[in-house]
């Protein structure tokens, strides 16, 4: 059973302009595809009866995260922060990873991760020197190659050289203490792990969007063993 | 699962619809808030169940159920073909619940069945539905649909598990165009006040097995939702 995380926005559902937890249905998708059963996490206290039932988890895209997390000044393009949402996120990535349960951070997950491990964020990439051209951003979506270290785990599960999606608009500046695993052409970092856990894979792409399902059914296989 | 004094995790069901993320829009998984929230405040850990073709194996990971309200259920269900007024339903979402309801009757999970959960209950047990209330003779104006609320009184019964829960007179929210005809082999314990609609139903020889029509996680009823948690405790 992996449980992926989810999103509380406001939407017309049922009623106007109510509170409703979201997840793109291609993470659970995906995670079927690969033989595992999906269970989706809303925001809250993490406890221990529902570690206890999980065999992985998956933190998914999203909004920004609180720049506060970094130390930083929020910038004038970063907006809908969601501090519950950061602070739940976080408080299951950390318990996930005391437990050594397999783990794959997406996008706003995968800058999640690297800020936890003590890094920071480009808080615009458009805005950002050097990465001005990095992919596109507000709803519209573009692909670019990453190059993957030999030797990683990432490379031993898709190869060296993968296409990633791209529609963020903020990017890991610093990736902290996790091994840097992937890079775009102009330097971005766009894969990370931690080579001392089991299962510990963080993209800034959308591996979900784009079928591929090998990252998925590593993540199944290691939540089974 | 739960041990005594500590959170019950409790799925919740969900729908999968076109909805917008920032500048894009996805298919996902959705399900208002006021669900997990009352569950929270209950002292339950929720998690939400995405449909598929038979997630009636999660059962095993979890200690209790809400069936969520939703769109209407496909006629088929209970043997009718669809009224010009029942347009917006799911086959595929209507199986996933199927499995998921009929796993947990026979596995006595605790569970709480609302609006299209209640129907769906019933339904399984041999009952069908009025397909729109405002064309069946005795219950036009019954309540608010299509994004309108309304409250009533419902009139429970003496001894009844949502009597003894909320006492005999109970304001609830309506806010559905369809509405339980016959509750097949439920226990019915609990009527509209001012047109008799089912507006509960029960199972007495399950640990905990509650339908209500009305949503008692968007109006305060948490003592259900707490009665829940007592029983996915147990």
């Amino acid at each position: 059973m992996i449980g992926v995380t989810t999103s509380v926005n406001t939407r017309d559902y049922e009623t106007p302009c109510q509170a409703v937890v979201m997840l793109p249905h291609n993470y659970p998708e995906a995670i079927r595809r690969a033989g595992g059963t999906p269970i989706l996490i809303p925001e809250g206290e993490v406890d221990d009866s529902l570690l206890d039932s999980l065999d992985g988890i998956v933190i998914s895209g999203g909004r920004d995260i609180s720049p506060e997390l970094y130390g930083e000044e929020t910038h004038e393009r970063t907006g809908d922060v969601r501090p519950e949402q950061d602070a739940s996120e976080l408080a299951l990535l950390r318990a996930a990873l005391e437990r050594d349960l397999p783990l794959l951070a997406v996008c706003r997950g995968h800058q999640l991760y690297c800020v936890d491990n003590g890094g920071r964020l480009h808080q615009h990439l458009p805005e950002t020197p050097g990465f001005e051209q990095h992919g596109a951003t507000g709803g519209e979506w573009s692909e670019h190659e990453v190059h993957i270290e030999e030797g990683s785990k990432l490379a031993s599960i898709v190869g060296t050289k993968i296409l990633g999606n791209s529609g963020h608009h903020q990017g890991v500046a610093d990736a902290g203490d996790l091994q840097v695993v992937g890079r775009t052409e102009d330097g971005l970092i766009e894969a990370v792990e931690d080579p001392g856990k089991k299962f510990c894979i963080s993209v800034q792409w959308h591996p979900e969007m784009i079928g591929q399902h090998e990252i998925f059914d590593a993540l199944i296989e290691a939540a089974r063993s | 699962m739960a041990a005594d004094g500590t959170r019950p995790v409790i799925g919740v069901t969900c729908f999968v619809r076109e909805a917008s993320y920032a500048n894009w829009s996805m298919n996902s998984a959705i399900l208002p808030s006021t669900y997990t929230t009352a569950i929270t405040r209950a002292g339950g850990t929720p998690v939400i169940i995405p449909p598929s073709e038979d997630p009636s194996h999660l059962l095993d990971s979890i200690d209790g159920l809400v069936i969520a309200g939703g769109p209407d259920l496909d006629p088929a269900t209970h043997d009718q073909n669809p009224d010009p007024n029942t347009r917006e339903f799911y086959p595929e979402q209507d199986a996933s619940e199927i499995n998921l309801l009929e796993g947990a009757l026979e596995r006595d999970k605790p569970m709480l069945c609302v609006c299209r959960g209640m129907q769906l209950l019933a339904v399984l047990h041999g009952g069908r539905l009025h397909q729109h209330l405002d064309s069946t003779p005795g219950h036009e104006g019954h309540g608010g649909y299509g994004g309108v609320v309304t409250e009533h009184g419902v009139i429970a019964k003496e001894g009844s598990r949502i009597a003894t829960l909320m006492g005999m007179q109970i304001t609830a929210n309506s806010t559905h165009h369809q509405g339980v005809a016959d509750a097949g082999s439920l226990t019915v314990t609990a009527l509209a006040e001012h047109d008799g609609l089912i507006e509960a139903v029960e199972r007495n020889d399950l640990r905990f097995c509650l339908g209500v029509q009305w949503h008692p996680e968007r109006i305060g009823h948490d003592v259900l939702y707490s009665a829940l948690i007592q029983a996915a405790r147990g």
